[in-house]
């Protein structure tokens, strides 16, 4: 497996971030970082004892979901946003009809807002997270998952 | 110009299908495109809430009022309409024919269990077993090949699947090292590689490609599978066999050799479509009166793919 279980330490961290920019109060996942820097999130039965034996017997090719990347804080996933919804209290911008379009496109939006991460949404629909400039929206959108032009 | 069956396809298929007017049923409706099936993803969305969403756009209808998440789009569709809306990409729902979903039906997995899928891609069973889990347990999903692997991990990124673990091995050889180290599962799902008879409506290449040496050959591999999977599931735990094939070699001749050699039992499914019951001879070969219990799932039956499963419970455990 070509990752690591996150320390304590880096646990407490990711959780800070997530109360300090999202607002999500509490996760209960195993995270662990991969080689991409990704952090994943396994929401599953089995311990870390279990999973590194179960490493040892076979090739780990994933575990869990994408959850985040640690920049800009924690950049949570696009799904991540879906699925933490009902929890994130903070940091929304809710996008009109045509500028969820745009944004699903993989395009950026020149929208002013204050400097960092906000998690994008149109109506019910979390469309991910973006970074602003202070003027511009930069836009994560997986590729796969965008509107095909 | 339409693909025709080989001629000893057809003969095949005229053993199992001896009826004149059956045969001719299913003949017809191989060469029509299938109908477009989704399950919705209902670790995101409620199948109430996508289903007033989906109305907003096309005709749809819930055929079963005990399984909401499967819907049916009656209306036309353009080429990749179904993969290219908003609650697609979403991951609100997943394209799947439905006679695919009787598989996880039957294994009814449940939140909070250890289960295997040993040959899991593209992930239409994996995403549906997670849904029915809650994404608590923990899911274990094999297959052998990278590029199937990608297709599989993407498809559980995109449903939000959190649970399970993706390992790249040899079934056969995965479950021999489980079983050797006392992994023992709750419930396991064996959707074995197949010949792929049934998927002549999606697929039809498999006119051209079909041989009867590649279904004898899969039929051996298949007995391997089985056999190895067994050994890895709990004393009462339920293994779930299944193919999109109809070549009794491939289906009931695998489940006859697994009730000849370990302590399981086969049980009678009650699924929401209509299924015939396993062959108990074919050609030469006598199976036991066991195999009658499986489910050979015909294209003319209910206008699906075709399709077999078996469901299995161990008695006791094997060493």
């Amino acid at each position: 497996m070509n990752a690591q279980f996150l320390t304590s330490g880096d646990r407490k961290k990711l959780l800070e971030e997530l109360k300090e920019i999202y607002g999500i109060d509490n996760v209960d996942y195993l995270f662990i970082q991969t080689n991409k820097e990704r952090i994943r999130a396994f929401s599953g039965s089995l311990g870390r004892d279990e999973i590194l034996e179960l490493d040892s017997m076979t090739r780990i090719e994933l575990l869990g979901t994408y959850f985040a990347k640690p920049e800009y804080g924690a950049r949570l996933s696009f799904d991540m946003t879906q699925i933490l919804a009902s929890k994130i209290t903070k940091s929304f911008i809710e996008l009109t009809a045509e500028q969820a379009k745009e944004w699903m496109r993989g395009n950026g939006l020149a929208l002013a807002s204050e400097k960092g991460i906000h998690v994008m949404h149109h109506g019910e629909d979390f469309l991910g997270v973006g970074y602003s400039d202070g003027e511009k929206l930069w836009n994560f959108v997986p590729k796969e998952r965008r509107y095909r032009k | 110009m339409p693909y025709e069956m080989k001629p000893l396809f057809e003969e095949r298929m005229r053993m199992l299908m001896p009826d004149r007017e059956d045969f001719d049923a299913f003949n017809k409706i191989v060469h029509t495109g299938p109908r477009s099936f989704i399950r919705c993803n209902t670790l995101k969305m409620e199948p109430e809430h996508l289903l007033a969403r989906l109305r907003k756009r096309w005709e749809v209808i819930q055929p079963f009022a005990k399984y909401p998440e499967i819907m049916l789009v009656t209306s036309d569709l353009g080429p990749g309409e179904l993969g290219s809306c908003i609650e697609h990409l979403l991951g609100y729902y997943y394209i799947q024919e439905i006679s695919s979903m009787m598989s996880v039906l039957a294994l009814e997995p449940r939140p909070g269990e250890l289960v295997l899928d040993l040959c899991a891609s593209p992930g239409s069973k994996t995403t549906q077993i997670a849904a029915k889990m809650e994404n608590s347990g923990t899911l274990i999903a094999n297959d052998i090949k990278i590029d199937r692997i990608k297709i599989l991990s993407a498809n559980l990124e995109r449903c939000g699947v959190s649970n399970a673990i993706v390992t790249r091995d040899d079934a056969v050889g995965l479950c021999m090292r489980l079983a050797k180290r006392g992994w023992k599962f709750d419930r396991i799902l064996l959707d074995a590689p197949c010949s792929g008879e049934g998927t002549l409506r999606s697929s039809p290449k498999t006119f051209l490609m079909w041989n009867v040496k590649v279904v004898q050959n899969l039929g051996r591999q298949q007995m391997k599978l089985i056999a190895n999977a067994i050994k890895c599931l709990k004393k009462d735990g339920v293994l779930v066999y299944s193919t999109c094939t109809h070549s009794p070699e491939e289906n009931e001749a695998v489940v006859n050799f697994a009730l000849e050699r370990f302590p399981v039992e086969i049980e009678k499914i009650h699924l929401p479509i209509k299924c015939r019951t396993g062959v108990e001879s074919w050609k030469e070969n006598k199976y036991s009166s066991e195999v009658a219990k499986a489910c050979r799932i015909y294209p003319q039956d209910n206008d699906t793919e075709g399709f077999f499963l078996c469901k299995m419970r161990l008695k006791e455990e094997v060493e």
